[in-house]
This record gives structure tokens, C-alpha cells and sequence, in this order.
């Protein structure tokens, strides 16, 4: 209700007023934030009595009016500057519906209360995971999308032997010696390069929940003698790529395979499956 | 006489089962600890020898390294032995890794030859596994 006074307007009093008066009435009332309808309808009676025609409600024109007698020349926010988040209030063209005030002070602090939650999620900080469920659920789908490729563990991972390979490359060495490809799931725990006055040791000792592989490289700079590799009864098997002989043998039912390239001493060891081996080995050459 | 016959020739039945099973034993050399090991001898200069070794495990050793390393002549006459239980060489072992590389200095004699003998061991709570590694001729 605009005003008190109006609310015990008696009909009498509506039909005595002028009308001026009464489109003052009209006006404050249909203004007020609790509109009578009653009080409305009272004062439209006692218009249409006065003057014998049908009184309409100027709406653009009440509009224009009560900015130039309540709002002022500055408005509560500067309507015509973009907002954060490519967000931008666009003024109503002339002769289109503008709406109170009132609904565009709303309209304003919802848009102000998102792109301030927007700013909070881009800072890591949920505005509205402990309010609105649907949000949450919003943002946890491009959570998920996002987790998406961290959970997919590659069973191929280049970054995990790029630390042999990388030692390979600072000693000059050219030669195809450490593999591509590691089974999925494992994680390198040891990294060595040991220098000695016969040969210089390479050594990437991988691990996951249950077992370990082994990758070594020794470099000779003379004739001298090898390793020597712990293996089961049996003869080793010849698995010959690139024109290079691979002994594969197990040791107490792990695979490893020991060949010699140049003045390279390469061996795998530790693999569950002849399988796998092979496919290490075959990474070594590109295959 | 038929008797001594069947007596020696049972004897000799049952020494060469006994040897065969032994070479078995001796080709079948796994390891549930060890997967390899290497070591070398090189001259340092004046004299000085170094034996440079190295153990690899199946995984991860509460216990790894050379427990014992023997310099040996030409001749094989054992010069000088170095253990890991005496004071200084503590380093021969080491602990909760895989791989474990180390060396031993020996001062020789210019112009002889030496060569080493290594004990390897490595070993967790379930268990352990000795090995040994004898190195070629170096002159010093």
C-alpha cells in the first residue's frame, strides 16, 4: 500500500474528488507493492462517474513518471555497463515492455549472486554444494568429465621410462635400447646410472601392487664379461627382432630376456607373461 | 666275488645319481631374490685396483649388497678380504632398494694382475639368497 489514507477511502469521499485527485489515487495504487484491487476498482468507479468515459491505465506513462518523481537522475546501478561473465542488460527498446523496478533490482542481484558463484567455483570454492543439489550435480558432471582421463590409466606410458631414456640420449647413446611400452599400472620406485671404469650401469626398477620389472642397460667400453642372470632349468629361447638374438627364460616363473647389442648388455626382467616381454622388447624397435 | 661285483657296481649306481643331481642342481640356479649380479676389476693408477659390483633383485631388499669380497693373485692366493661386518665397509650392504652398486679400493702392485671374487647376498622378511661372482685378471 502507497499510502495509508487511501486504505479507509470512503466511496463518498472517491465520488466528492476531483479528478486529478482520483488519478492520484489510481496512480499511488497501482504503484504500491500490495495493490488493493478493491481500492482500484472503487477509484475507476468514481473516474468513469465523473467523466463518463472509460479510464485506462497508462502503464509506459505512469512508468516515465514515477522515474521522474521517485527514482531520481541517478540510477541504482549503471544498467548500460557489461556485466562480469559476458553477461550484458540490454535497455528495452522504445514502445517494448520495461519492467518495475522492483523486478529488475531482482534481476540484477541473481545475475550479481551467479557470476559470483561462477567466480567461487573458478577459485575451487562451492557456493551452492551445500544449497541446491541440482548445481552440484551441474558442476559434478564437468567434474567428471574433467577426472575423466586421470582415472584412465594408459597402458602405454612414454613419461614413465623417459627418465632412461633421457640418460640414454645425455651419454650420446643412439642405439635402440629402452622400451616404449610398460605394462599398465606401473610406476617407476628406482632410477640408476653408475659409472665405473669398464662400463656405465642404466637401471629402471618398476613397480605396481604385486610386482616388479627391471630394466637394465650396461654399456661397455671394453671386451669384458656380462652379468650374470639367475634363470629355471632350461634352455633359453631365441627371439630374434631387428637381427638381434633375446634369450627369454624364466627365473622361479618370471620372464626376462638378456641380449647383447654392440657393446650393450640389455635385460628385462621380472614380467608375468611371455606375452608382455615380447611386447617390451618389440617396443624397443618401434614395433 | 659275484657279490663285490653287485656291491660296487650299486656303489657306483648310487655316486652317480648323487653327482647328476647336483649338476642338475647347480644348471637349475633360480633365485627368489636374485636376478642378477655383475662385478669387474679395473687399474686406478699407481698400483691401486677397484672392484666395482653390482646386485639385482627380484624386487625391493630389506638386506642387498656384497657381504664379502675376496683379491686374489694371479695364482689365486686370496690377498686380501673385505667383509661387510667390518668397521668402514658397512657400506657393501645397503637396504629397501632393488638394484645396489658399490666398490672395494685394493692397493697392489704396478704391473701385477688381480682379480676378485664377490659374495653377493640379498634377502627380505621371507627369506634370503647368496651368490658369488668372480671378476677376470686386472693389471694394475
Amino acid at each position: 500500500m502507497s499510502d495509508e489514507n487511501y486504505d479507509t477511502e470512503p466511496a463518498d469521499i472517491l465520488r466528492a474528488s476531483t479528478k486529478e485527485q482520483l488519478n492520484d489515487i489510481l496512480h499511488n495504487e497501482l504503484m504500491s507493492g500490495e495493490k488493493n484491487a478493491e481500492q482500484i476498482k472503487r477509484v475507476n468507479q468514481a473516474l468513469k462517474a465523473k467523466s463518463g468515459e472509460k479510464t485506462e491505465f497508462d502503464v509506459n506513462a505512469n512508468w516515465q513518471e514515477l522515474k521522474s518523481d521517485y527514482v531520481g537522475t541517478e540510477p541504482l546501478y549503471d544498467i548500460t555497463e557489461e556485466f562480469v561473465d559476458g553477461w550484458a542488460y540490454k535497455p528495452p527498446a522504445p514502445g517494448k515492455f520495461r519492467p518495475p523496478i522492483g523486478v529488475a533490482v531482482a534481476i540484477i542481484a541473481v545475475i550479481v549472486l551467479m557470476s559470483g558463484t561462477f567466480t567461487a567455483y573458478a577459485l575451487g570454492y562451492d557456493v551452492f554444494g551445500a544449497i541446491v543439489t541440482w548445481t552440484k550435480e551441474t558442476f559434478g558432471s564437468t567434474q567428471q568429465a574433467e577426472a575423466a582421463p586421470s582415472a584412465e590409466v594408459p597402458s602405454s606410458d612414454l613419461s614413465k621410462l623417459s627418465e632412461l631414456q633421457s640418460a640414454l640420449d645425455e651419454y650420446g647413446i643412439t642405439e635402440k635400447l629402452a622400451p616404449t611400452y610398460i605394462p599398465k599400472g606401473y610406476e617407476q620406485t628406482e632410477f640408476h646410472v653408475e659409472e665405473a671404469d669398464v662400463s656405465t650401469f642404466f637401471a629402471s626398477v618398476l613397480e605396481n601392487e604385486d610386482n616388479t620389472i627391471i630394466i637394465q642397460i650396461r654399456q661397455f667400453s671394453v671386451a669384458a664379461n656380462g652379468a650374470e642372470y639367475e634363470k629355471d632349468d632350461g634352455d633359453p629361447e631365441i627371439y630374434v627382432v631387428n637381427n638381434i638374438s633375446h634369450y627369454i627364460m624364466t627365473n622361479m616363473g618370471k620372464y626376462h630376456a638378456v641380449w647383447k647389442n654392440g657393446m650393450f648388455e640389455v635385460s628385462i626382467s621380472g614380467l608375468n607373461t611371455k606375452e608382455e616381454l615380447v611386447k617390451m622388447i618389440e617396443s624397443i624397435y618401434g614395433r | 666275488m659275484k657279490r663285490n661285483i653287485m656291491r660296487t657296481i650299486s656303489i657306483a649306481l648310487i655316486l652317480a645319481f648323487c653327482i647328476s643331481t647336483l649338476s642338475v642342481t647347480e644348471a637349475a640356479r633360480s633365485s627368489d631374490y636374485i636376478i642378477s649380479r655383475y662385478a669387474s676389476v679395473s687399474s686406478a693408477g699407481g698400483g691401486r685396483i677397484t672392484v666395482n659390483y653390482s646386485i639385482t633383485a627380484t624386487s625391493k631388499m630389506t638386506t642387498i649388497g656384497a657381504t664379502k669380497v675376496e683379491i686374489k693373485n694371479s695364482s689365486g692366493t686370496t690377498l686380501r678380504t673385505y667383509k661387510s661386518t667390518d668397521a668402514g665397509y658397512e657400506y657393501m650392504m645397503s637396504s629397501n632398494i632393488a638394484i645396489y652398486s658399490s666398490s672395494v679400493p685394493y692397493q697392489g702392485i704396478s704391473g701385477n694382475s688381480y682379480y676378485a671374487v664377490v659374495y653377493f647376498k640379498a634377502g627380505n622378511s621371507s627369506g634370503s639368497d647368496t651368490s658369488t661372482y668372480t671378476t677376470s685378471l686386472a693389471t694394475a
